[in-house]
């Protein structure tokens, strides 16, 4: 079978050593006007990734109903339940905490969230770099990692984590703030 | 009209034909690598300058910055002065080739568009030449390339390289080769329009001598196609084979004058050597609001790099045959069709009188 494609392939691209054969092969070449190149300038363009890649976890803490299927889910713990401020969507009042230092990227947490939530996804974040030794993100410091992904477009780039530390920590107070303002408690 | 300003004139003309080849030579090495970066699939320069226009300035300035190099068993007066004179040699064509008139022809065309009447194209150097001695541009570049044959014979001698040597005696094989049919199609093309290019370029107002004579138009394509060491003719520089043929020992400003120059500058003459004995030289369809002295510039260029990329074309599509091949090419099937030009031509010559 295999062999059979092959003989085909040949066949189709068999050149004579004539005036017909480099006329096929000028005609050939001249097609490569039209392709586009499967190649990119990588840093100055983005590379197109797959769409079922598997970057970093991201987490939308506003979806997040408190399940906690994920932490049954990981194979590596590295996923913590943590309380919160309870709200409509999130009535337990339980966030997840992530350690990205200890996680696999196998995925399993975000097949294992279940539909009504969808919370937990993966990013085109490609890698993430710290020089600590253990990285324990609260449930709001991970949202906020994941908001910043997507706002400052850090898509398809590598991470360094001590430069963007502090941006993190403050994005993680207002998104905690706003879950308080959203809390059930503080509306009555 | 003294005979003093006639001498700066022409000196002028020479030194804007230098300006005029410079600027081809820049365009077309660019063109080249973009294009046949794009045909292999690939980008070409990309970073230096918009979309790596600047590319090659920067290449000149980094293989000027190097060091001067010779092998200790060169010997060193010919390896250095070969290049030169190679360069001084090929530079030559600059004013027999009609590339000063097109380049005066231009600086008259803008001078007019502001109103200045001033007629230049006569003082052009080539003109005057060909004016006093009829069919010397023609005559003068093939006998310019043959001076180059001993020329590389001396450069290969002093590399003490093997693979130079090699490299060497494949530019003598090829150019030997090639020049008996490139001379019978050339006296082909003088055949229908003369040997004077200015006297060609006429006679090509009503049909252009590529519809008159197609069979001269491949030969004179392929021949000069080799001559220029151009692929898939690149046997003497097969980098596959033996690493960078007769300039493999050389780097640094050598590098530039022997493969940026000289190779280029030959290509060069060969797509205006098609232009105006094949393709109607500087005529072409009047644009209007643009006065006939810069649509001439305008159209001998578009015409010499459209020749250029054809070349191009020729190197993405075909690969290199072996020696032997080659040889038998140049002197059975192009010697053989080179004749029958020739005796198309006459035919021609005898059917129109």
């Amino acid at each position: 079978m295999s062999k059979a494609k092959f003989v085909e392939v040949r066949e189709k691209w068999k050149i004579r050593p004539s005036v017909l054969g480099i006329l096929k092969s000028m005609k050939a070449v001249a097609e490569y006007n039209f392709h586009s190149r499967p190649t990119t300038l990588y840093p100055f363009e983005k590379n197109k990734l797959p769409e079922a890649f598997r970057g970093l976890l991201g987490y939308d803490i506003e979806k997040c109903i408190g399940c906690g299927a994920c932490v049954l889910a990981c194979p590596n713990n590295c996923l913590y339940r943590r309380p919160g401020p309870k709200t409509e969507k999130n009535k337990p009042g339980i966030y997840i905490a992530f350690e990205p230092t200890h996680c696999l990227f196998c995925g399993l947490c975000v097949e294992a969230c279940p539909p009504v939530s969808g919370a937990l996804r993966h990013t085109h974040a490609i890698s993430f770099v710290t020089t600590k030794k253990k990285v324990l993100w609260d449930p709001w410091e991970w949202a906020a990692m994941t908001k910043l992904i997507d706002e400052m477009g850090w898509e398809f780039d590598a991470i360094d984590y001590d430069r963007v530390e502090h941006l993190v920590k403050q994005k993680a107070e207002e998104i905690k703030k706003a879950l308080e303002e959203n809390a059930t408690g503080a509306k009555k | 009209m003294d005979a003093l300003l006639l001498v700066l004139i022409a000196v002028v003309s020479t030194i804007l034909a230098f300006a005029y080849g410079g600027v081809l030579d820049l365009i077309t090495i660019y063109l080249e690598r973009k294009w046949w970066g794009k045909l292999m699939q690939r980008y070409g320069p990309t970073h230096v300058g918009y979309a790596g226009l600047l590319q090659l300035i920067a290449d000149f300035l980094k293989y000027l910055s190097k060091e001067l190099f010779a092998p200790r068993r060169a010997f060193k007066l010919f390896y250095y002065a070969i290049p030169l004179i190679l360069i001084a040699v090929i530079s030559m064509p600059l004013i027999l080739i009609p590339l000063d008139y097109v380049a005066l022809s231009g600086i008259q065309g803008i001078l007019q568009l502001f109103g200045i009447n001033v007629h230049l194209t006569k003082y052009a150097a080539s003109k005057l030449i060909s004016q006093a001695a009829p069919g010397i541009g023609l005559l003068g570049y093939v006998a310019v390339v043959s001076v180059t044959i001993p020329l590389m014979y001396v450069l290969a001698w002093s590399q003490s390289n093997k693979y130079g040597a090699l490299g060497a005696f494949r530019t003598v094989l090829l150019l030997v080769t090639y020049e008996v049919p490139f001379l019978i199609a050339i006296a082909s093309v003088a055949a229908l329009g003369g040997l004077d290019f200015y006297r060609a370029v006429e006679y090509q107002k009503s049909v252009w001598f590529v519809i008159l004579n197609p069979i001269a138009a491949l030969v004179l394509f392929v021949t000069l196609l080799a001559e220029s060491e151009r692929p898939p003719f690149d046997h003497p520089e097969a980098e596959q084979e033996i690493v960078h043929g007769w300039n493999v020992e050389y780097g640094a400003g050598e590098f530039i004058l022997l493969y940026g120059l000289y190779l280029y500058t030959k290509a060069i003459y060969a797509s205006a050597i098609i232009t105006t004995l094949l393709l109607g030289g500087w005529l072409g369809p009047a644009i209007p609001g643009i006065p006939v002295a810069l649509t001439n510039a305008i159209w001998f260029t578009v015409k010499m790099i459209a020749v250029f990329l054809l070349f191009i074309w020729v190197r993405a599509a075909l690969a290199r045959p072996r020696v032997d091949q080659i040889l038998e090419l140049g002197w059975t099937k192009m010697l053989a069709l080179s004749i029958l030009a020739l005796f198309i031509s006459l035919a021609v010559k005898v059917w129109l009188v």
